[in-house]
């Protein structure tokens, strides 16, 4: 589903180029739950950025679902991150003042729709993760994993084909960090596709395939047993 | 229907800071409700002056001494004219065609008393004429005659006030009050006629003979040793031959006062409608003026506005990244804070509007010593007003909105 071949990309500042993707081909395939691993510094973000469309590679070809990234324009790229992907930070970047219910119907406003079903939407989404009690909650009355798995949901409300989380547990203790990688473990057997960007490999070893990243790139990617 | 979600988070976002929305919108309600009231100040102004003239009727002229060295300064201050009209000059004047009445008047103010009870009143040497020209109804007695003029009668026709300040609710035709320590008699009581527009009562007002007022009160006399009149108002037939007739008046009078080619009058002929003119152009002038402060709250207001867009697209920096992440185009971004902006000062502006229209309800409730300024909110002020709040919010908050629009999602993300 996901085609990336001879990524490379570079950051300008100023006179100085920074290289921070040099030729990644790899292939996801639907339905696959994989890592990214790397140090911090070896491109993981980058690649994550470049696949989740928020980012454009300078050298290489993209292909989603058969389709050509590159010919894709800004608005196109958005709709495409709005229907097509969930993305997952490790800051949760939920809105404070509103309630867990309205940070989940958010991506719904840009997708277009009734009013009456983003709420039904976002109410099923948090009920995916175990949240629907705490519906009207606000972020600060949620523990970090509540506010994650809160997160998570507002990924998932628009039913994307690929969740993209960036140390989606590197704020967690290790019981809300088990909670965490059983959803998306849970989601991955729903049919999703999830890639989970971490630099613990006791997380990426809960997954099924490792793509291990150096210096912009891939050092090695094997099927965990 | 993503305008009115958006409008929603709009709102959403300027009550989660209420104190902050409040003082930007300050700006907008001390511009908007300046502007307004001034607006309203002038038409109010305007109209009590055009309803003035339309009560005195516009067929009027008036006549007045100048000064040949200084005539500008002689029309503000009547004190620099030199005083040169007289009686003979009105009596010739109502032998020009198409005039029908001619009104030679002095006045003063001066201290009345009848028995123990004193007031100060204006004192008006006039003609007959003078009634008719003005309207005025006797109550009781009668006005001044052609005779009394001719024999120098002392004799007044009393104001109603004045005449209930003097008499109570005696009848005073036939008593005596005394002006300048001389003795006159009442001979008649007008009706109560109320404030002029020009801001005088006419009920206080004491009406003798001219002939009498020049020789027993306040005689002035022309450099060439005759008895002065302050001036002349001469009514024309009709407003079509204004400019004939005062053609007519300057040559008779600059004939009669012997001027030159080469010389200045030492008179001045003003139509109603010109001094009309000169009024409009001074409340026009003097709204513009004010409006214009009041433009210059607005602009101040709107600055406000931009400043603190600008503050809120830094400190939502992140929450701009993340709403570009989960799918939200530029224009949604751009939407939604040009929104809030707007917003602000849509809201600011109609509590502007509602201040403004309050006050310049109170305004038109003062009694300005008899008449009011009648400040009117039209719809056209309000639609003004308005849109021009809708605007300057657009206007303000489309450079924030566009910064928030181009931020690198990437960057926001991990802003701060």
């Amino acid at each position: 589903m996901i085609e990336l071949e001879n990524i490379t990309k570079v950051y300008r500042m100023g006179e100085v180029e920074i290289p921070a993707l040099r030729g990644i081909t790899l292939s996801i395939e639907k339905g696959e739950m994989l890592s990214i691993i790397g140090a911090s510094g070896s491109g993981k973000s980058t690649l994550m950025n470049i696949i989740g469309f928020l980012d454009k590679p300078t050298l290489g070809s993209y292909s989603f679902d058969g389709a050509d990234v590159s010919q894709l324009n800004d608005d196109k790229l958005a709709e495409m991150r709005n229907r097509k992907i969930g993305f997952v930070f490790q800051e949760y970047n939920l809105l404070s003042r509103a309630s867990a219910l309205s940070n989940v119907e958010l991506p719904l406003i840009y997708s277009g729709g009734r009013l009456k079903s983003k709420s039904k939407l976002a109410t099923e989404a948090l009920e995916r993760v175990g949240l629907a009690a705490r519906a009207n909650h606000k972020p600060t009355e949620l523990s970090g994993g509540e506010q994650q798995r809160v997160a998570i949901a507002r990924a998932l409300v628009n039913n994307p084909d690929v969740i993209l989380a960036d140390e989606p547990t590197g704020n967690l203790d290790s019981v809300s960090t088990e909670q965490i990688i059983s959803v998306f473990r849970n989601l991955n057997q729903e049919g999703i596709t999830v890639v989970l960007v971490t630099h613990e490999m006791d997380i990426a070893k809960q997954t099924q395939r490792i793509i291990r990243l150096y210096d912009g790139k891939v050092i090695s990617d094997e099927k965990v047993t | 229907m993503k305008f009115i979600e958006f409008s929603g988070i709009a709102i959403k976002s300027l009550l989660s800071n209420k104190l902050r929305s409040a003082l930007t919108m300050l700006g907008m309600i001390i511009g908007v409700g300046a502007v307004i009231i001034l607006m309203s100040v002038g038409a109010g102004f305007q109209n009590m002056i055009t309803s003035t003239f339309e009560e005195l009727g516009s067929n009027l002229l008036f006549v007045q001494p100048s000064n040949p060295e200084a005539p500008r300064l002689a029309a503000i201050a009547p004190g620099y004219a030199t005083a040169s009209l007289t009686m003979d000059d009105a009596e010739a004047m109502r032998r020009i065609r198409s005039v029908v009445a001619v009104n030679p008047t002095s006045e003063n103010f001066v201290k009345v008393i009848a028995g123990n009870e004193s007031t100060t009143a204006v004192i008006e040497g006039s003609t007959p004429e003078f009634q008719h020209l003005y309207d005025f109804t006797i109550a009781s007695g009668q006005f001044i005659s052609e005779v009394n003029i001719a024999r120098r009668d002392m004799v007044v026709v009393l104001g109603s006030k004045t005449a209930e300040d003097l008499f109570g609710s005696d009848d005073p035709v036939g008593q005596h009050v005394k002006m300048r320590d001389k003795r006159f008699t009442v001979i008649g009581v007008m009706e109560p006629r109320g404030m002029s527009s020009f801001g005088f009562s006419w009920d206080e007002m004491v009406i003798t003979p001219i002939t009498t007022y020049q020789a027993r009160l306040f005689a002035q006399k022309t450099p060439g040793g005759q008895d002065a009149v302050q001036s002349i108002v001469v009514q024309a037939a009709s407003a079509e031959v204004m400019d004939e007739v005062t053609e007519e008046i300057e040559n008779l009078l600059r004939k009669r006062h012997r001027i030159a080619e080469d010389e200045d009058d030492d008179f001045a002929v003003t139509s109603l409608e010109q001094l009309m003119g000169t009024f409009e152009t001074i409340t026009i002038a003097l709204t513009v003026f004010l409006g214009l402060i009041g433009a210059i709250s607005l602009l101040v207001g709107s600055i406000g506005i931009m400043n603190i867009m600008l503050v809120s697209v830094t400190e939502r920096t992140r929450e701009i990244g993340l709403r570009k992440a989960i799918g939200a185009k530029r224009r949604d971004i751009l939407m939604q804070f040009l929104l809030e902006a707007a917003m602000l000062s849509l809201v600011g502006g109609a509590i502007g509007l509602i201040g403004a229209w309050l006050v310049a309800q109170g305004i038109s409730l003062i009694d300005l010593g008899g008449f009011t300024i009648n400040a009117v909110v039209s719809p056209f002020i309000v639609i003004l007003a308005i849109s021009v709040s809708i605007l300057i919010g657009l206007a303000s908050g489309i450079y924030p909105a566009m910064r928030a629009a181009r931020l690198n999602p990437i960057d926001a993300l991990h802003y701060g």
